[in-house]
């Protein structure tokens, strides 16, 4: 029998939520009932809209990952593996890894322009600090035994990384992925709320702007189950990954 | 079986020439020499903390003698080369588990350049001596600790070696399949006339499997005794164990292993 409680819980939040503002004569600017949000959501949905605005922020949020992610898992093994690249960059990436990836738009915006390519730089850098990070951290949890094994058997560095390194730490990456998109989501949004003209975020703003609460509700609606697919997507990933791999 | 004789340089394959290693100030091996004749099992015991593994690990290329000579087909040991295969204890942790059988086997040939239309029969032939051949597809996973350890010898004679360093291979086995492995490994030595290394805690698998005995005491690790095994081939679980020698052996060399007296 599965476990009810959390779906009573929601249920009686939302319909708290709708009792509490049903009142014909309660008018608010940034309240609205679920059964508007659900007709906003129902209109942008059958007028298009919003599978636009979806397409728009989702591309530059996995461009930005891909690139992001992408060199991080390069660089990370590279440092892991060539140890004076692994001390030499340990400065750079503890003084940058710190810095809000939303205060470069404004550099961003200077050098690209308003537009796709400076939101993908900024998710990019969002979560290429991270990707270094956690990506050297997966190296060095490979058994000692493999590398040894690499050794005895003379592999070429190529060929070390794409037979022992890169297989071993794939259950990690599908972590790290998981937790990168989660950033890369957020920064593309932030961004587009914060100046770009395109997007989710940017529509939820122009909601907010217009005092339509249920419209901006209804974008955030669609901005969490945007996150959720995602999460679902690479974690059943991660458990195809692991059940081949689990040791008897 | 090749009967070995004493003091015949010409056959060593391994030679350790006054060999010192230390961690920091904390010496490991003390002044250690001895040699290893060609296409022969050599089991080093001794009690924990004499050094074996460190032994092993000079020989294999992965760890360097801070002063001495460990010297490997007349060569001396610098780092590892495909020539020296080592099989692991936890073979859990030497595999690809990404792999299936015949691919973990695949690594040592494709790490060897050997070309794909010769592979198949090199790696069918490795797991028919090893005795995997109906289970090619397996993970390691889905493989009993015995058979995921015969696919470690398997990988390791892919590689064609001229010597197997096995550190405690069956240490992690049950009884039953520690005998049937031993009896596996004597089989394939002699048929791929392969210089073994073995290093064992076990005194009676090391009287079973071995030509020689190198025996190591601890604190700082240090050669005892170097002790050849007279014990008549082919052996065998039954009458081997119950032999006079085996016996006398056994009792001579049993405080050896238990760090009494040296």
């Amino acid at each position: 029998m599965p476990n009810l409680a959390p779906f009573v819980v929601v249920a009686a939040l939302l319909l708290g939520w709708q009792f509490a503002l049903s009142d014909p004569t309660f008018v608010s600017d940034t309240l609205a009932p679920p059964s508007a949000v659900l007709f906003a959501l129902w209109k942008i949905a059958t007028n298009g809209e919003v599978f636009r605005e979806i397409a728009e922020t989702v591309i530059s949020a996995v461009l930005g990952l891909a690139l992001g992610a992408g060199l991080g898992v390069v660089v990370g093994i590279v440092s892991s593996m060539a140890k004076p690249i692994g001390v030499a960059i340990r400065g750079p990436v503890e003084i940058l890894r710190p810095l809000p990836a939303i205060a470069l738009v404004p550099l961003m915006t200077i050098t690209f322009g308003l537009g796709l390519k400076m939101e993908v730089y900024v998710v990019a850098f969002a979560v290429f600090w991270p990707a270094i990070i956690l990506t050297q951290q997966a190296v060095r949890q490979i058994e000692v035994q493999l590398i040894e094994v690499s050794a005895a058997l003379e592999l070429s560095a190529f060929d070390r990384t794409w037979k022992i390194i890169l297989p071993s730490i794939v259950p990690y990456l599908i972590v790290m992925l998981r937790f990168t998109a989660a950033i890369a989501l957020l920064i593309a949004v932030t961004v587009e709320l914060v100046s770009n003209p395109r997007g989710l975020g940017r529509e939820m703003m122009l909601a907010g702007e217009a005092f339509d609460p249920a419209r901006m509700l209804a974008y955030l609606v669609v901005i969490t189950a945007i996150g959720w697919c995602l999460n679902w997507a690479l974690l059943s990933t991660e458990s195809l990954f692991l059940r081949r791999r689990t040791r008897s | 079986m090749t009967a070995i004789a004493d003091g015949r340089p010409k056959d060593a394959i391994i030679e350790f020439d006054h060999v010192n290693f230390s961690y920091g100030a904390n010496l490991i091996l003390s002044d250690v020499s001895f040699s290893v004749v060609e296409q022969t099992i050599n089991c080093v015991i001794g009690p924990s903390g004499c050094g074996k593994t460190t032994v092993l690990r000079l020989i294999g290329g992965f760890i360097q003698a801070r002063s001495g000579k460990v010297i490997v087909a007349n060569r001396e040991r610098t780092k590892p080369t495909r020539d020296v295969a080592v099989v692991f204890q936890d073979y859990s942790r030497a595999l690809l588990p990404w792999r299936d059988v015949y691919a973990n086997v695949s690594l040592a040939l494709e790490a060897g350049k050997v070309p794909r239309a010769e592979r198949k029969d090199r790696i069918e032939e490795m797991l028919s001596l090893v005795g995997l051949k109906d289970h090619i597809r397996k993970f390691p996973n889905q493989l009993s600790g015995g058979m995921q350890q015969r696919l470690q010898i398997a990988r390791c004679l892919a590689q064609s070696p001229k010597i197997l360093l096995m550190d405690e291979p069956f240490g992690a086995l049950d009884a039953m399949t520690r005998q049937i492995l031993q009896d596996e490994l004597l089989r394939i030595q002699e048929a791929q006339k392969v210089t073994v290394l073995f290093v064992t805690h076990d005194l009676e698998e090391a009287l079973y499997v071995g030509n020689r005995i190198v025996a190591l005491a601890a604190n700082p690790g240090r050669l005892s005794r170097i002790v050849d095994i007279p014990l008549p081939w082919p052996r065998n679980q039954l009458t081997t164990r119950e032999h006079p020698d085996f016996l006398r052996m056994r009792r001579d060399l049993f405080d050896l292993t238990h760090g009494h007296q040296v």
